[in-house]
């Protein structure tokens, strides 16, 4: 009985494929009607993903962000860096954004220079033998050792 | 100037190819692999040239493009000297042995066309609106390099430090070096750069797989084949991320394709057998695992065919083999004997715990356990989607005797081997490990499986004789 039906139903939709695509073989549509509505959707969800829930990587934020900083650290100068950031991009991002200059992690070993990255902090830090040479206003500071 | 960053290792790449092969290379189809490999292996050449001038005489200069110029410009009047010669009839065109001549099923190729603008539409509106700088690997190795190699100046060198865990400086420096050679032409760090070469290594590969299963198979098949490859969104995400994933799986697919080719059409196998060693190369050169891949080709092509087939002919084209890969692999050689730290994988501390991972039957478990488990998975289960295909469509039989599609799944197979390896040795937590990386792994084998599936099963028509324009 069981193989009646599908015998049944193959031949049902042998006639209905025919009658729409005479010359491919079913299993065609196995991958033509799956990859018409995939590629459809996926457009559709980038363009959600931009123009609507207006998300994008964060490189983008911190290369914005740091630009003034770059114009104002010497050429291949070595900092120090402190955020209130946890992701493992964050430090990643601000190497990137900054070369050639080279972070240092932490405040070991001192250097001339610091670079404080506070977004989710409102007070303005202080460290021990530095001085704040500028404030960019978008969490992003800059120190400089005391002589 | 611009421009000229842009066309030069295209004009390079492409005069390889009329070079090479003058009888097809302009025709029809053809263009596509002469146009995109082209390109690929003009990437290849010109990232080395840059290299090995930026480690040797200094930051490439006025001097560097001069010399790159007239390279493009002595390679273009050959090709065109080879190209007049063979439409004048003193070189016959070898057609290729197999192929299946029926009509284009007109309403396939225009749901081709419509969701290959589609695909590109949304590749490039997630490259310049989401990720115009990539994503993490971009950062931390792939743009992050070329940045320094751009910014450096005297301190250049720096970019073979290794100050965090996911720094990659062993890397190989196709993708790297062709960043930083257009940057320093166009003088200042564009961000569309990176994203020009994803598209090109992305939408490459789609076009030189349309092309090859066209070209064996007949184009029907060759549009089912891309249409697969519109399902696997993961291949447009990471080559948006801008990762080597892609151009790697650009390189090893087409090695693959160009060998199909030499079996297909003999009398062009030791030509062909220059490209193919070219490929090969530039995937060793764009990434760790492609070393791997250009070991296996050498041991798959050459010594696994030595008492098969004529020992002269084999000869022939090995050494035209490894004239294709000189150049680049010289360069490979030179980057790391004098520049490259040792890998994170491969030094001497991991070789000495070698022994305790080689006997530990329950680590063999948990990564082939894991391996599996991501494969079956990749891209919501796409392999499924092949498995039911292939058991309702069926392998078209008259592929197999005759000719070396089994030497091509032996290579693929190897390679995941050596991926099952490479984990077995990490000194990484092995589910970090593979989790963190697997998917990207995949995606490097990605197109080549989809070709050798389209190659080896039916096609779409009911019968090729029958099939008509509709």
């Amino acid at each position: 009985m069981p193989k009646e039906n599908l015998k049944r139903s193959k031949l049902f939709l042998e006639k209905h494929l025919n009658k729409y695509f005479p010359s491919v073989r079913g299993p065609v549509l196995l991958i033509v009607v799956p990859a018409f509505f995939v590629a459809l959707f996926y457009f559709y969800s980038i363009v959600a993903e931009i123009f609507i829930e207006k998300y994008h990587q964060p490189a983008i934020d911190y290369e914005l962000r740091l630009a003034a900083l770059k114009e104002d650290l010497p050429l291949h100068a070595v900092f120090n860096y402190v955020s209130d950031q946890h992701e493992a991009e964050d430090f990643v991002l601000v190497r990137y954004a900054l070369i050639p200059a080279r972070p240092v992690r932490g405040m070991k070993p001192k250097q001339d220079y610091l670079v404080v990255q506070y977004l989710d902090t409102d007070t303005i830090p202080k460290f021990d033998s530095y001085f704040l040479k500028r404030d960019y206003g978008n969490g992003v500071m800059l120190f400089q050792r005391n002589r | 100037m611009g421009i000229l960053a842009l066309i030069s290792p295209l004009v390079i790449g492409a005069a390889i190819i009329v070079i090479l092969l003058p009888e097809n290379s302009l025709r029809g189809i053809w263009l596509i692999l002469t146009v995109f490999l082209g390109a690929g292996i003009g990437l290849g050449i010109t990232s080395s040239t840059t290299f090995v001038w930026l480690g040797m005489i200094g930051s490439p200069n006025m001097g560097y493009l001069t010399a790159e110029l007239s390279l493009a410009l002595i390679l273009s009047l050959l090709a065109f000297y080879r190209f007049q010669q063979s439409r004048y009839g003193k070189s016959k065109d070898p057609s290729l042995n197999g192929r299946e001549n029926c009509a284009s099923i007109q309403w396939l190729k225009c749901i081709f066309v419509i969701l290959l603008v589609v695909s590109a539409a949304s590749f490039v509106i997630k490259a310049l609106f989401n990720n115009p700088h990539g994503t993490f690997d971009a950062w931390t190795i792939w743009n992050y390099r070329a940045r320094w190699m751009f910014k450096g100046g005297d301190q250049w060198l720096y970019v073979f430090a290794r100050v965090s865990m996911g720094d990659k400086p062993d890397y190989p420096l196709l993708l790297t070096g062709s960043i930083f050679r257009m940057w320093k032409i166009l003088e200042k760090d564009y961000v569309a750069v990176p994203i020009i070469l994803a598209t090109m290594f992305t939408f490459g590969s789609i076009l030189m797989l349309f092309f090859s299963i066209a070209e064996l198979r007949g184009k029907n098949q060759g549009y089912l084949a891309v249409m697969f490859m519109f399902i696997s969104t993961q291949f447009f995400n990471v080559g948006s991320y801008q990762y080597a994933d892609v151009p790697l799986a650009f390189f090893i697919l087409s090695t693959l394709i160009l060998m199909s080719l030499q079996d297909n059409c003999p009398k062009l196998s030791v030509r062909i057998a220059f490209l193919t060693g070219l490929t090969a190369s530039c995937a060793a050169w764009t990434k760790n695992e492609g070393l791997l891949f250009l070991v296996l080709v050498g041991l798959i092509r050459f010594i696994g065919q030595l008492g098969k087939t004529d020992g002269s002919k084999l000869m022939k084209e090995f050494f035209s083999f490894l004239s294709g890969l000189a150049l680049v692999v010289g360069t490979l050689i030179h980057f790391k004997l004098n520049f490259a730290p040792a890998n994170d994988l491969v030094n001497q501390d991991n070789l000495e715990k070698l022994g305790t991972y080689l006997f530990d039957t329950d680590r063999y478990l948990l990564v082939l356990t894991a391996i599996l488990k991501k494969i079956f998975t990749f891209n919501e289960g796409i392999i499924w989607l092949m498995i039911v295909y292939l058991l309702i469509s069926g392998f078209d039989r008259s592929r197999f005797p005759d000719k070396r599609i089994l030497s091509y799944l032996i290579l693929m197979f190897l390679m995941l081997c050596g991926y099952f390896f490479s984990y077995l040795i990490s000194p990484h937590d092995v589910e970090w490990h593979i989790g963190s990386s697997i998917r990207r792994l995949v995606i490097q084998l990605w197109p080549s499986w989809v070709f050798l599936f389209f190659y080896c099963v039916k096609g779409p028509e009911k019968s090729p004789a029958t099939a008509r324009d509709r």
